[in-house]
């Protein structure tokens, strides 16, 4: 899915300002965007810096002898990139590949991984006012893979912290 | 061999051609504008570079040479000489000389210019002018140079400084000479002086300050020069320099070289540093300024640099003079050559281009299916072969590209090689011993990546060689060798994999040592050293650690550094092999894929899933049937032409079930690294292919069991295995497993049967040892699939059949005449005879490791489950059995039989032929089975002139009568065997109450040897051992008639022990 697509059908929410009061909030980092995925009725949020490219599920090769929640390998024009399986990473059943299956590739000190998730719901705005640190509100996914929950009128999103999301105590799995 | 001037030869050429190409330019300018003193500068610098890097690449003439033109220049510069036509005109001849020099080495050839007449010709032009304008100089100089500054001054190195110097260059120190440059306007410049002084005390040691820093005045003095010796780096120098007021600092390295054979410090270029302007960028020498004080700073190098330049010259000249009567005029016809032109370029740039066009190889064959399904659906044909031909002709576009890229990372190892000179001749030294290094191949290309790596294992062995390998000259013409011992180094392309060998004529490895260190260290038992080739053991000299302990022996120390060679040469995807041969020398050979980026790779399945084996891995492929596989303790493996062979289920590694059934031929591919192997089964075999590498680090991390990752033609991703993990992982299996096997062979016997029994020998992997002894017991269990069972008693028969071939006279017997018999006699006696050798074999083998894990005896009973009280009682009706034995035949021969006190032992079956008597004669044995509760072999033995005689005895004939073991002497030694074993057998069935009784006797007439061979056949043993009762019946005078045996099975004899006590018992 084409992610500028996915930046023009974003949903206005939050506050309502001109398109350049916003860029101006954006470019000083107070209004932070995500793209936002939802799992068993939570719905995530990965800071869009990060993102690199979402991609409809490819042909993933899997990896033996590496954690479970390691989906496989996947070949990203040339270069073999991991593939998080983000239900299995969160302790979530398994859940069957259907056509809105996303794999977000996202890109934490230099390296590049996918995300593999149900879907991929919007890209979102938020203010860093309204984002608190983790909280243990959120229940099932460990504290440690999140960043902070923003809020949003009436809903919550929890933001990811990426580079916990691979290698976070990944030895012990 | 083509000429070289080593590692910086391309540099140099590369440096001398433009250099060339700008004296040529701004000499034409030169002779329109005689008075331009920029030119003049110009032309100055550029044969000043050239002289020095002349002399830094060892072309001394050349050096020579552009030291004259130097010194012609110089004079022109400093106003003592006009710049006249014969100047411009010698000096071009220079530039020609010049020229065709670098041609020779661009086309690898040695230069051998008469450079002579020139050098003479310049003198006589300098002489000329400069006694002309003698006196003049000084004030010219000074005037040139911008009046008030101060002349350099000259550092003195005497021979104590020197010895400092050298010193501390072996201690790995640098040493550099200082030259600072106090500004002239500058108040009180010793204190600055002192300060630039202590500022480079706190780096290192200073040896010389020039003038001494305490004669330093403010009014003659505005330059002071320094001679450092210190660990720091240049920077760190340049920032102590660097205070308020010095406007330039000059800093040469002084490092150790070589000079007329004799070791001389050697200055390397001047780097000048402004201090007034910004640090790193400042390069005077394109300055200005600095161009001027350029002909001091040569005019004191010719002075400073070691003693004597003039000598030096002369010794040059008469050199020169030499190679112009050997090679006379040839120069001229020497033709052009193309100027050397080359990029830099870095190595990541590479990479990356090389990764691209791995992708467009890979993209590219996407076309040829898509081709494929083209011409399944249109119909139109010569557009789809337009597409064809388009395709292939990307295709082939594409490959060379690859290949052409491929070569820019290839580089000559030659740069590598000659490092090594010096550390020769230095360790030649060190060690006092004598040799030469003889460099071959140095042209030979190898991936940068191990051109890079490669220089630490090549010291290492040459290290090694040097210290260890390699005798004293003493010792070496004491073993009549010559006394220069050869070190050679020699690079070769051999088939897809370069070759880079170190050699020497030393004294070669010491295989026992290293088998006794091996087994010191706790890496080997004896058996398993016994067992393996030579050169397993040689690698044992790669273990870490190994041979550090013992320093005394010759080997010590071949082991250091060892392991770092096969470790980093097993990185770069190579091996290592070792040839030697004791006092002759060694051999190292490093093989190394000829690259590194792609490799051709063995692609097998499991299921659906696609996994590469590089194939500097792979060994060989071979398909086995599940029946080969024997399992020990969960390890499997399978008997591999006489070797064990560990075997890894792919699938299980990667956690896949293996589409495999049991009864298919299951395909495995034997890996190796370094010494050991495995066999790695999987579901397919998918044929070779050449795969790009990628690693799967770069975006994830590295994952047990996998080297990397590849990207196959439809753009789906294979991973590659990584061998030698997988290899450490099942051979530490393996090992625990020997250790077990040692000591379990004894004690365990039984479970090992038992999973033996699955093994199969099978018929196209030929398995010596393929234990005959097993396959009675897996008759009576489960039986092979393949072929019909071979049941114990037909088993047993043909041992008996095969008793009867070897000597000429003697001929079977078979008591169970109703065996149906289809197989020929030939095969029958081919398959027992084979079966027989087989055993033996196995039997020395394991006599072997019996004997090697210490007191057998101990071992013995333990094996068969018994006490040492077990076979005491057995002891005892053993010998009321055969005192029975001895009245019946005593009765029978009606003779008087003496009997010898039997004799309950427990001894390897190997050994028991020699117990009885002599191995090479021929025996008779009749054999009866015990039969019933208990179970064993009643065996009466008898030499063959003896079974003569008792048959003359037995029939009342004369004595030595009988010559031949007809019809009827059997049946009588049978009948006589049947009443004396009976006697035994009715004994021990009164002490124990069981019922056994006699089976029908066989004779066997063969040697010792094959005679107990037989019944241990018979016997259907499933031990290594046998308890033997043994008792000799002695005639009246001694003569020895025969021996009876009674062998139990260990079973039985636990039966009847138990048996016998209970009985006592209730008696």
């Amino acid at each position: 899915m084409d992610l500028n697509e996915l930046i023009n059908t974003r949903e206005q929410v939050a506050v309502q300002m001109t398109g350049e009061e916003e860029q101006v909030l954006i470019a000083e980092g107070s209004i932070i965007q995500l793209v936002s995925f939802v799992l068993e009725d939570v719905e995530y949020g990965v800071d869009i810096l990060a993102v690199h490219e979402i991609l409809r599920f490819p042909e993933i090769t899997r990896l033996p002898n590496t954690s479970d929640f390691i989906k496989g390998v996947i070949n990203l024009r040339g270069n073999v990139i991991p593939v998080v399986d983000v239900r299995k990473r969160f302790g979530f059943s398994q859940a069957k590949v259907t056509d809105l299956t996303r794999i977000i590739v996202i890109e934490t000190s230099d390296k590049l991984t996918g995300l593999m998730v149900d879907n991929v719901h919007q890209v979102v705005r938020i203010n860093r006012n309204n984002v608190d640190p983790p909280s243990e509100l959120i229940e099932g996914v460990s504290e440690e893979y999140i960043w902070g929950i923003g809020r949003l009128k009436d809903r919550l999103i929890v933001i990811l912290n990426l580079s916990n999301i691979l290698f976070l105590e990944e030895d012990k799995v | 061999m083509a000429f070289s001037l080593g590692e910086y030869q391309d540099i140099f050429l590369e440096e001398a051609d433009e250099q060339l190409q700008e004296l040529n330019q701004n000499l034409l300018e030169l002779e329109k504008n005689p008075e331009n003193l920029e030119i003049i500068n110009n032309i100055f610098r550029a044969a000043h570079s050239l002289k020095s890097s002349a002399a830094f690449v060892g072309l001394n003439e050349l050096s020579d040479l552009a030291h004259m033109m130097e010194n012609l220049l110089q004079g022109i510069r400093d106003g003592s000489m006009k710049v006249t036509s014969r100047i411009i005109d010698v000096i071009f001849k220079c530039f020609d000389e010049i020229h065709n020099i670098i041609d020779s080495i661009a086309s690898g050839e040695k230069p051998e210019q008469d450079l002579q007449w020139l050098i003479k010709d310049i003198k006589a032009i300098c002489e000329e002018t400069t006694s002309k304008s003698a006196g003049g100089k000084k004030a010219a100089e000074r005037e040139a140079t911008g009046g008030g500054r101060q002349e350099i001054p000259k550092a003195i190195i005497d021979a104590d400084t020197r010895k400092r110097i050298k010193d501390g260059i072996e201690r790995g120190q640098s040493c550099t000479e200082i030259t600072v440059f106090i500004d002239d306007k500058a108040q009180m410049k010793w204190v600055k002086a002192q300060l630039v002084v202590s500022n480079m005390e706190r780096l290192g040691e200073i040896l010389v300050t020039t003038p001494p820093i305490e004669d330093f005045s403010d009014d003659d003095n505005s330059i002071i020069k320094i001679i450092l010796l210190t660990e720091a780096a240049i920077d760190d120098v340049k920032r102590a320099a660097n205070i308020d007021l010095i406007t330039r600092v000059d800093m040469r390295s002084i490092g150790l070289g070589m000079k007329e054979g004799k070791q001389a410090l050697q200055f390397g270029d001047i780097e000048s540093f402004s201090m007034e302007h910004e640090f790193a960028s400042a390069e005077v020498p394109e300055e200005r300024s600095a161009a001027d004080e350029l002909k001091e700073l040569s005019a004191y190098e010719e002075d400073a640099a070691e003693e004597g330049a003039e000598d030096e010259e002369d010794v040059d000249l008469q050199e020169v003079e030499k190679i112009a009567v050997r090679t006379g005029d040839k120069a001229e016809e020497r033709k052009k050559v193309t100027a050397l032109k080359t990029v830099k370029v870095s190595i990541d740039k590479l990479d990356l281009l090389l990764n691209n066009v791995g992708e467009l190889v890979i993209a590219n064959s996407g076309f040829f299916k898509l081709y494929e399904e083209m011409r399944k659906i249109y119909e139109e044909k010569s557009l789809v072969n337009e597409f064809k031909s388009r395709m292939e002709q990307m295709s082939r576009i594409a490959k060379d590209l690859q290949s052409g890229i491929m070569k820019t990372r290839m580089v000559p190892i030659g740069q590598v090689f000659t490092r090594f000179r010096r550390l020769v001749r230095d360790l030649a030294k060190e060690y006092n011993k004598e040799m030469e290094l003889t460099i071959k191949g140095e042209d030979t290309e190898l991936d940068k990546k191990v051109i890079d790596s490669i220089g630490e294992p090549l010291l290492h062995l040459l290290r090694n060689a040097v210290d260890h390998g390699i005798e004293s000259a003493a010792e070496r013409k004491r073993l009549g060798k010559s006394e220069v011992a050869h070190i050679t180094m020699n690079a070769y392309q051999g088939g897809n994999q370069i070759f880079v060998e170190v050699s020497d004529d030393g004294r070669g490895l010491n295989i026992d040592q290293i088998k006794r260190k091996a087994v010191a260290m706790g890496l080997a038992t004896p058996e398993m050293i016994s067992a393996m080739d030579d050169q397993d053991i040689y690698n044992y000299i790669f273990v870490p650690g190994f041979s550090t302990a013992e320093k005394v022996t010759d080997i010590s120390g071949r082991g250091v550094g060892m392991n770092v060679v096969k470790e980093i040469v097993n990185e770069l995807n190579g091996n290592v092999a070792i040839e030697t041969e004791m006092g002759m020398g060694t051999r190292f050979v490093l093989a190394f894929p000829i690259t590194l980026a792609i490799i051709p790779a063995i692609m097998v399945k499991v299921r659906h899933e696609m996994y590469a084996i590089p194939l500097t891995d792979v060994i060989e492929t071979i398909k086995i049937s599940s029946a080969d596989i024997t399992t020990i303790e969960g390890h499997e493996v399978i008997n591999l032409r006489g070797e064990i062979l560990s075997l890894l289920r792919l699938s299980r590694f990667i956690k896949l079930d293996s589409v495999l059934g049991p009864d298919d031929k299951m395909p495995v591919v034997v890996v190796g690294f370094g010494n050991r192997k495995i066999g790695l089964i999987v579901d397919y075999l998918e044929g070779k292919q050449e795969i790009v590498i990628k690693s799967l680090e770069q975006n994830y991390k590295t994952v047990e069991g996998l080297a990397g990752a590849s990207i196959l033609g439809d753009g789906s991703i294979c991973l590659i295995l990584d061998i030698a993990s997988m290899i450490n992982k099942v051979i530490a299996e393996q090992d625990k497993l020997s250790k077990y096997d040692r000591t379990r062979i004894v004690e365990s016997d039984e479970a090992e049967v038992e999973e033996v029994e699955q093994e199969e020998a099978a018929p196209r992997t030929p398995t010596p040892g393929a234990a005959l002894r097993q396959a009675p017991v897996r008759a009576v269990t489960t039986g092979a699939k393949e072929e019909p069972p071979r049941a114990a008693p037909r088993i047993s028969e043909q041992a008996e059949k095969k008793a009867s071939p070897a000597p000429p006279r003697q001929r079977e017997t078979v008591s169970r005449a109703d065996e149906p018999e289809k197989q020929s006699d030939q095969q029958i006696e081919k398959r027992v005879h084979d079966t027989l050798d087989e055993f033996r074999s196995e039997l020395r083998e394991s006599i072997r490791s019996t004997a090697s894990t210490g007191e057998p005896s101990s071992h013995m009973i333990d094996a068969l489950d018994l006490t040492p009280r077990d076979l005491n009682e057995f002891q005892l009706i053993a010998n009321v059995g055969a005192a029975n034995a001895a009245e019946s035949l005593s009765k029978i021969l009606n003779k008087r039989i003496d009997l010898s006190i039997p004799e309950v032992i427990l001894m390897p079956l190997e050994q028991i032929p020699r117990h009885i008597g002599d191995i090479d004669s021929i025996y008779m044995g009749i054999m009866m089975p015990v039969l019933g509760d208990a179970r064993g072999t009643v065996l009466f033995i008898f030499q063959e002139k003896t079974g003569y005689e008792v048959i003359d005895l037995l029939y009342g004939t004369t004595i030595s009568r009988t010559k031949e073991l007809n019809e009827d002497g059997e049946s009588a030694l049978q009948e006589l065997t049947n009443i004396v074993g009976s006697s035994v057998i009715n004994i021990i069935a009164e002490k124990t109450g069981l019922v056994i009784r006699a089976g029908l006797p066989t004779i066997v007439h063969d040697y010792l040897q094959s005679v107990i061979d037989s019944i241990l056949v018979l016997h259907s043993l499933m031990n290594d051992y046998a308890i033997v009762m043994d008792t000799a019946f002695f005639f009246e005078n001694d003569r020895i008639i025969g021996n009876l045996l009674i062998l139990p099975e260990s079973d039985t004899l636990k039966i009847i022990v138990d048996r016998m006590r209970s009985h006592v018992g209730s008696n």
